[in-house]
């Protein structure tokens, strides 16, 4: 199920400005890699390059064997990258339920024909639809909002609903952008939890975008600093702590706990 | 089940009307239907994929106009011209949606008002092919021989248009490529994201709403028997998106709603009815402040979403 992320010099420029130089990085199939630095640093932006919503300047992205790289994103997300956003990007006025369904629309198979004449392959695949939908609502403790507007969900709500749609479309690599910021400590340690039960039940490949350091050193087994568009430092959580580049670019300014 | 009754009391109500009414009022309700099947277009694209169109009656005159020229030049009956024609509608219709991949927003609805006085232009001006500013005659409906041109006949013909239109919007809500159209409206972004393609279902919505503009206009072209270009102006294309919105977007039933209040009111406002462009234009705005839903909307709804406000 899992994919390996290899990214080669990817960059980007918006007219004069280099928001991401030359970056490259690996990411293990089946494994749990952070991406980390200061506001600004170019971490949103190398999520968007990998998830198709900007075209690189330069450099390839590759999932598994298959090079995506200026795919669009409804392409990238076919081929089994899902996603997550800092601000969530649900619809806000369709139901936490209906937000899941178009989750999976890639995966029901029928035409407008089929639904007009309501036949028995629209039925059987809005059955099985609702089923997936029933239990991914469930998985993200969702069960009981299942017919509230996203829009009137609490951010933490949003937040698991827009996990849950991420994972109807039964991704093979997940990229979470800012999962953890604004959580309680407690909170935070649950979503390690959840973090570590996508990938070992479901096999996921996750790559975490996050400041909050209890979560990311918590969970990850790679990191990647990026400072100013470029990257800075990568190891494992250990050797980015005593990395003395990062301490004095990015932890050395910044409170461990944030 | 209630609503389940009221259907069958309506459905009853309209078998009825062609056989208690007078013809008079039998072609005003055809005229609801007619419209109601251009208006379904609006609903499709304005109110589920959210793109502004202000080209709804150029639809219409692509397929009144074509409906009846392929009848006058090529002998071709409206049973397969008009069908024909609107399949041939809704791919420039698509065509015409993929221009959303360069122009968006405002800047798209601007392009679908030009493109609405291009058709209007060339109706004007190809007098050859569309009788120019004088319009041009509609060939009557014939079955086994026979012209149909009764109200009550085109009554038989274009209801059952209608409550499959209205049939059809209900379907689409209902359905994956319905679901899409309801994402991209609210989050592009997030519907490519998921893995929708959302040009395609832009023009995708685009199609379908020249689908439907085509048939109803290519329906109310039989009604009318005559087609004039300036019937088919700008307006038109404003006056069907007030329908579509005091009748509201987001309901299967809106479309017919709205359009039995723009065609009924005028025939019940007798000596005032010159001021109707005032009303309507009052209740448009009345509608976008106090009910952004139309009337559907004010009404409880059909089918009770429990738990609905349970997490806000």
């Amino acid at each position: 199920m899992s994919a390996s992320l290899v990214v080669e010099d990817l960059g980007i420029r918006f007219g004069g400005l280099v928001a991401l130089d030359a970056v490259s990085m690996r990411v293990a199939p089946g494994s749990i890699h952070a991406v980390i630095g200061p506001n600004g640093a170019g971490k949103t932006t190398l999520l968007n390059l990998v998830t198709g919503l900007y075209r690189p300047t330069t450099g390839r992205v590759a999932l598994g064997e298959e090079t995506i790289t200026g795919l669009p994103p409804h392409r990238i997300a076919a081929r089994g990258v899902a996603r997550t956003f800092q601000n969530t990007e649900l619809f806000a006025e369709l139901s936490a339920r209906e937000n899941v369904l178009v989750g999976l629309h890639r995966h029901l198979r029928y035409g407008i024909a089929a639904a007009t004449l309501r036949l028995p392959g629209y039925r059987r695949a809005e059955r099985e639809a609702a089923r997936r939908a029933e239990r991914l609502l469930a998985l993200v403790g969702l069960r009981e909002q299942a017919e509230t507007a996203a829009g009137d969900l609490a951010l933490g709500q949003q937040r698991r609903l827009e996990l849950a749609r991420a994972l109807a479309t039964r991704p093979r690599l997940l990229m979470l952008d800012e999962p953890a910021a604004g959580l309680r400590a407690s909170e935070a340690d649950e979503l390690i939890g959840v973090l570590r039960r996508l990938r070992d039940e479901l096999g996921l490949t996750l790559v975490l975008i996050d400041h909050v350091m209890r979560v990311v050193m918590g969970v990850s087994e790679r990191i990647t600093v990026l400072n100013h568009g470029r990257k800075l430092a990568e190891g494992t959580p250990e050797e980015v702590r005593r990395n003395p580049a990062v301490v004095a670019a990015y932890l050395g300014g910044a409170p461990h706990d944030a | 089940m209630a609503a389940r009754l009221l259907l069958l009391l309506l459905a009853a109500g309209l078998v009825a009307v062609p056989f208690v009414a007078p013809s008079h009022l039998v072609f005003l309700v055809a005229t609801i239907g007619s419209t109601a099947i251009m208006v379904a277009g609006l609903s499709i694209v304005i109110g589920m994929a959210g793109q502004i169109s202000i080209a709804q009656a150029a639809f219409a005159a692509l397929g009144a106009y074509g409906t009846a020229q392929l009848a006058a030049l090529g002998g071709v009956p409206h049973w397969i011209g008009l069908p024909a024609v609107a399949v041939a509608t809704a791919g420039l219709g698509y065509l015409f949606g993929l221009l959303s991949l360069r122009v968006a927003d405002h800047y798209l609805a601007l392009a679908t008002m030009a493109f609405g006085a291009i058709v209007q232009l060339l109706l004007i001006h190809l007098e050859d092919w569309t009788g120019g500013a004088v319009g041009l005659p509609v060939p009557p409906l014939t079955l086994g021989g026979r012209s149909l041109t009764r109200p009550i006949e085109l009554y038989a013909v274009i209801m059952p248009c209608a409550a499959l239109t209205v049939w059809f919007l209900h379907a689409l809500m209902t359905s994956r490529t319905g679901r899409a159209f309801s994402a991209l409206r609210m989050s592009e972004v997030g519907a490519a994201a998921v893995g929708v393609p959302v040009l395609h279902h832009k023009a995708m919505a685009f199609a379908l709403s020249a689908f439907f503009g085509a048939l109803g206009g290519g329906l109310y072209g039989l009604q009318t028997s005559y087609l004039d270009p300036a019937q088919f102006g700008i307006l038109e294309s404003v006056r069907l998106i007030a329908i579509a919105v005091i009748g509201g977007l987001l309901n299967p039933f809106g479309p017919v709603i709205g359009a039995t209040v723009f065609v009924l009111l005028p025939e019940t406002m007798g000596a005032l009815g010159r001021y109707m462009s005032l009303v309507f234009s009052l209740l448009l705005l009345a509608f976008i402040i106090v009910s952004p839903r139309g009337i559907a909307g004010l009404a409880p709804r059909l089918r009770p979403r429990p738990g609905r406000r349970r997490g806000g």
